[in-house]
């Protein structure tokens, strides 16, 4: 088991998205205008312990909690010298919009980057400042106390994005917008002190400086000046997405096909997502949603995707111990080496007819960490949710998020003695703007603002 | 029928790099429109690529070899035939590429043909996920498939009534007249049997032997090969201590925007690496024992869509320079870098670092440490193998598939799609097959 030397320098969002005290939260996205000014608003942040780390675990009395992740542009105008800005890994450097890693993405057509509110390359972000706090009234306050602080720290708010009301199901689960538990399998990871025991997921996998899936190897750590890797140690990447769900045309088309081929909406949507909407995975010959979530399944009893398709959503985003090796547990062990820790919410009001939509922007701020960009986020994104030759597929991609398919999209079902079929429908999430951000730990904010 | 590999090497006439290259970048751009030349017309052609091997690699190993030219390509069958359509077919293109070219017989197809057949040089080792399988045969088989998923989906109310037996009638019935499908080639179908016999074999050989009971000409042997192996041994540690693995930790940027340019941009991809072979005989003797084994392994025993344990590669193979200097490596494969250098690492590592570990991408750049060739360290080291990997890699000029819209696993799907309906037992098992 690996321990942790100072869980004071890792921010807090590391180990805890504050889903429990933290009712309120804004994503502030922040654009570098006085680099000269932002440093020494920096260098206070940490000085006057305002930067939420992971010793100070809130309790009902605690008011707020502060989370500050930087851009490649961010770094650079920060001046950090080129060996430094070197020493990120590709992808960060390279950025979320940029061409290559937009066509890796599946960012194409009404998910291009050019389309986007913003990250694109005419509005870049340099800062992300998240901001939790207990309840609304404090939150208010506390907002404009910051936002006056960005004006003096020559900070200038490109986007904001506001975490929308809380929803949460009988069982405790976090519920998206499409109506499902969200947020049920994030990895278990070694070493954090939400662990109990020992964890499934090595901690370097999450925070740099540590054992990573491979051996214990350690993941390369970013570097500045005379500090060297102890600037990249205790931090993590850090990967934005804002992704606008399409409520509306997601429960119409449901229940129109549904009425087609002679089932429920909701047994074609669980279908898509691969859980019914308590969370319960889908299992072979069930047609209506147990309500009782156990998340201990490996689709081990279910490898043909009968039960759960095999290119639901779910399947795709961890194929855990199926598919990926010759056997279960070097399935499992593959699975493993691509896993990302989420820390998102949700944003926009909550529909109370999903079929009938209200035309306001609401989905998802979909937020995961991870210590390698490459291996992890877009290779799940990538290699998982957009290919469409996914578990020996032939030309279908993630039903719920994918955007390896233009139009048309196609979707199997898996049964007995013939799969179902659902053919042409639209993709129902796009994605509104994103960034990679690195987030620093304390001491290496701390150096940032003194440089 | 026999996949065949094609590799035709041949040295650049300095002056006339750019003008080669220049003619066939605008190809590779745009490689089904082209005016110049149209792949899909060969229906022997799999997969097809040129690129130049520059003297200077560009991650900085001055090798003082001339740039070279290599045209990669996967076929059925004779390769002399392949060569023959192709100069007959566009006599242009091969004459505009090879008059820049050292050599150049001119024009006249006979000797064209020669010129091309004696500077291929084949594969060390050459892997097929599919031998025997056909691109015509690839190609009937997905319109099988198709025909059988149409008909389903018109009809699967009805047929999901049915019993598998039932069912599996209807479809047959439905596609009227179909040609068998051929059966894999005796030496791919039986490798697996006649791999076993042949170590079991050796095995018994050698142990028997060691222990006398062949006779004294088969001990004398025996022992030869213990000593050897002893010897082979502590030669190789010796080597391997003294070894220097990269440590410059970046990959060359301007190189990966270059191979960037290439990668990604569809479902399959090809791999083209270029690497140094750590100088002396030692490594290039079992460097080229390790590529025989895998050749092999390739031939006997992963024909089925999968090379230990990896499912993407259509087509791989290993080749050494003329010159015995460097080490060629080109593979088309299924999906991203990133998951394809992953699966190296996950299922594959004894392989790879059997033959990269002897390589370098300069004296004190070698391959991530290893240990006794390939069972400790080496690809294991995923960072370094994949900035390894990535410095090695070269960006080709053009790269045909025929079939870029299907996987390795599709191809063996439609293939049992294709079968199942000459079969009779196991029809629920292979209803899941659509």
């Amino acid at each position: 088991m690996t321990t942790i030397e100072k869980l004071e320098d890792v921010q807090g969002i590391v180990f805890s998205g504050y889903n429990k005290y933290m009712a309120s939260c804004s994503y502030y996205l922040l654009k570098i205008d006085d680099a000269a000014k932002t440093k020494p608003w920096l260098k206070n942040l940490v000085e006057q312990n305002q930067i939420s780390h992971g010793a100070d675990k809130p309790t009902e009395e605690t008011e707020n909690r502060l989370n500050l992740a930087i851009s490649y542009s961010g770094f650079e105008k920060l001046q950090l010298d080129q060996g430094s800005l070197d020493s990120f890994e590709l992808s960060f450097r390279e950025g979320m919009h940029s061409e290559h890693r937009s066509a890796l993405l599946g960012d194409r057509g009404i998910n291009d980057p050019s389309k986007w509110d913003w990250g694109n390359e005419a509005s870049l972000v340099d800062v992300l400042f998240i901001l939790f706090s207990k309840d609304d009234a404090i939150h208010n306050a506390s907002r404009k106390y910051h936002e006056k602080a960005f004006k003096g720290a020559g900070l200038s708010v490109v986007q904001r994005l506001e975490a929308g009301e809380k929803k949460q199901n009988e069982q405790g689960f976090s519920v998206e917008h499409f109506g499902f538990a969200d947020g049920i399998s994030d990895p278990i990871v070694d070493g954090f002190p939400t662990t109990i025991g020992a964890g499934e997921i090595a901690t370097g996998e999450f925070l740099l400086g540590y054992p990573n899936q491979y051996d214990g190897k350690l993941t390369k750590l970013p570097r500045l000046g005379a500090a060297g890797e102890a600037f990249g140690k205790n931090g993590t990447y850090l990967v934005l997405r804002q992704l606008k769900q399409d409520v509306g045309a997601f429960w119409k088309f449901m229940e129109e096909e549904a009425a087609r081929q002679g089932i429920t909406a909701d047994y074609l949507a669980s279908k898509f997502v691969g859980r019914w909407k308590s969370g319960a995975v889908v299992e072979p010959h069930q047609h209506t949603d147990p309500n009782k979530v156990d998340n201990s399944f490996n689709f081990t009893k279910d490898p043909n995707g009968v039960g759960c398709p095999l290119g639901s959503h779910i399947r795709r985003a961890n194929p855990r111990a199926v598919g990926l090796g010759a056997t279960e547990a070097e399935s499992l062990k593959v699975a493993n080496r691509h896993r990302i820790l989420r820390r998102g919410r949700s944003y926009g009001t909550f529909l109370d007819n999903p079929a009938q939509d209200d035309g306001k922007d609401r989905g998802l701020v979909f937020i995961c960490l991870n210590a390698n960009i490459e291996r992890q986020f877009e290779f799940v994104q990538h290699t998982w949710i957009n290919n469409v030759k996914f578990a020996g597929l032939y030309d279908e991609d993630d039903p719920l998020i994918g955007s390896g398919v233009a139009e048309n999209r196609n979707f199997t079902i898996q049964d007995e003695p013939l799969r179902r079929r659902v053919c042409g429908f639209q993709q129902f999430v796009t994605t509104r703007g994103g960034s990679y951000f690195f987030l620093p730990s304390l001491s290496a904010l701390g150096l940032l603002g003194s440089s | 029928m026999q996949q065949n590999p094609m590799t035709v090497i041949t040295e650049i006439l300095p002056d006339q790099q750019k003008k080669l290259q220049d003619y066939l970048a605008p190809i590779g751009t745009d490689i089904k429109n082209n005016p110049v030349i149209k792949f899909a017309n060969y229906q022997q052609l799999h997969y097809c690529t040129f690129f130049v091997i520059p003297g200077s690699h560009p991650s900085e190993v001055e090798t003082g070899e001339p740039a070279l030219l290599a045209f990669e390509a996967n076929i059925d069958g004779d390769v002399k035939q392949f060569i023959k359509d192709l100069i007959a077919g566009n006599p242009e293109f091969v004459d505009t590429v090879y008059s820049c070219c050292k050599g150049y017989p001119g024009n006249n197809a006979g000797q064209l043909a020669d010129y091309l057949l004696s500077n291929d040089y084949g594969a060390n080792a050459f892997y097929v996920a599919h031998p025997g399988q056909t691109r015509n045969g690839i190609y009937e088989q997905q319109q099988i498939r198709q025909r059988v998923e149409d008909y389903i989906d018109a009809h699967r109310d009805a047929l999901s009534a049915k019993q598998p037996a039932a069912i599996h009638a209807d479809i047959v019935k439905h596609l009227g007249s179909i040609n068998k499908p051929t059966p894999q080639p005796f030496l791919n179908s039986a490798g697996q049997m006649i791999f076993n016999g042949l170590l079991a074999v050796l095995g018994i050989l050698l142990l028997g032997g060691f222990f006398g009971l062949f006779g004294p000409l088969v001990e004398f042997l025996a022992v030869i090969v213990l000593i050897v192996g002893v010897a082979f041994a502590v030669v190789l540690r010796w080597h391997e201590m003294r070894d220097k693995q990269d440590d410059k930790p970046w990959v060359v940027y301007e190189q990966m925007k270059a191979i960037q340019r290439v990668e990604d941009r569809q479902l399959q991809n090809h791999l083209t690496s270029v690497i140094e072979i750590k100088p002396g005989w030692f490594r290039l003797t079992t460097l080229k024992v390790v590529l025989a084994g895998i050749n092999l392994v390739a031939k006997l025993v992963a024909t089925k869509g999968d090379l230990s344990g990896i499912v993407t590669i259509h087509f791989a193979r290993w080749v050494i320079l003329p010159g015995n200097k460097r080490l060629l490596f080109m593979s088309n494969y299924d999906g991203s870098w990133e998951n394809y250098l992953g699966e190296f690492i996950d299922h594959a590592s004894v392989g790879l670092t059997a033959v990269w570990s002897n390589t370098q991408l300069g004296t004190d750049r070698g391959f991530p440490d290893t240990q006794w060739l390939a069972l400790r360290g080496g690809s294991r080291d995923e960072q370094r193998f994949k900035n390894f990997a990535r410095n090695s890699q070269l960006a080709e000029l053009v790269w045909y598939s025929a079939y870029t819209d299907l996987s390795v696993k599709n191809i063996a799907n439609n293939r049992a799609i294709h079968e199942g309906l000459f079969s009779t037992s196991n029809l629920a098992a292979w209803l899941k097959c659509l």
